[in-house]
């Protein structure tokens, strides 16, 4: 049998991958249409189905390529804090009694979210952070990407990921606890 | 028994190949989405002038060979030009002129050769002892 975590893990990156092609498909265009940077679609000749967006010259590419890297990483910062938000406040194991009644009130209990389901998204939703951090890193040696964009990320991340292992602390506790 | 067997290891390995695939696609796209024109032709190397950063400057191409008229042949002029490498493999570049220029920004370590890795650039600055008029070739 294939295991269920990995058909979970499957089922939860899709949209998060959806979600950042998109980002940086925005970031491009919103950064040409902001600074006025000309650019032309061509098709490939491998995988037609991606087509290659060509500026004119480099400093117009290092600036469509630092605002759409951008983009993408706040599409997936957004996308981790979210999860965040909810391992926080909306996690069924310790969600704070005041509240779950507040939203059993308001009907709004499908909020409350399981461990399951949670940790899966935040596990992908952290390596799709990460890897964008890295990307940016590798991007940032090669001169593309500014490395103080970089630097922000890469502390974004590490702050969300400390975060993300509180939750899991105080789950381990409880678990212990029960 | 050992076709059940080999089934199982195969939709395992199949799945998790999917999700390495889902994980994947956004950044081979961020990588792959954009190019800066011309990269694809036979060119080895980009010359991005800063020429008019620098009042007075001016820069002029024939051919491979590029040619700059200093304001002032006396002094340094650093990062005056650009060189990147629009290629998808690490190049070596050497410059070739008679007329002090250099890779790089550092008065104290003039390269003349320089190994740049895919898509990175560096910076050409020229120091001239008596021409006004100076020009140097990549090779």
């Amino acid at each position: 049998m294939v295991p269920k975590t990995v058909i979970k893990l499957i089922d939860e990156a899709i949209i998060p991958a959806i979600l950042l092609i998109s980002a940086k498909i925005f970031g491009l265009i919103g950064a040409s249409l902001i600074f006025g940077l000309p650019f032309s679609i061509h098709g490939r000749k491998i995988l037609a189905i991606l087509p290659s967006v060509q500026f004119a010259n480099f400093q117009d590419y290092i600036v469509a390529e630092n605002y759409s890297n951008l983009a993408m990483f706040i599409a997936a910062a957004a996308g981790t804090m979210y999860i965040l938000v909810k391992a926080h406040f909306f996690h069924e194991s310790h969600i704070h009694p005041k509240l779950q009644a507040k939203l059993a009130k308001l009907n709004l209990e499908s909020l409350i979210t399981p461990s399951y389901h949670l940790y899966h998204q935040a596990a992908i939703w952290l390596t799709f952070l990460w890897l964008t951090v890295a990307f940016m890193f590798i991007s940032s040696i090669l001169k593309i990407t500014y490395p103080q964009i970089t630097i922000i990320a890469f502390i974004v991340a590490a702050n969300f990921s400390w975060v993300f292992a509180i939750d899991v602390e105080k789950e381990i506790e409880l678990s212990r606890e029960t | 028994m050992k076709k059940k067997h080999f089934l199982y290891t195969l939709a395992n390995f199949s799945t998790f190949m999917v999700l390495a695939a889902i994980v994947a696609a956004p950044l081979y796209f961020a990588s792959k989405f954009t190019q800066v024109a011309g990269v694809k032709s036979q060119s080895t190397y980009l010359i991005i002038s800063q020429a008019e950063k620098f009042p007075g400057m001016k820069f002029s191409q024939d051919g491979t060979t590029y040619s700059l008229n200093l304001p002032n042949s006396a002094e340094a002029y650093l990062a005056v030009l650009i060189l990147n490498n629009p290629t998808n493999q690490s190049r070596t570049y050497q410059i070739e002129s008679s007329d002090g220029f250099f890779f790089g920004d550092n008065l104290d370590e003039k390269l003349k050769s320089i190994s740049l890795p895919a898509g990175a650039s560096v910076p050409v600055s020229v120091q001239s002892k008596d021409n006004s008029e100076v020009e140097f070739s990549v090779k």
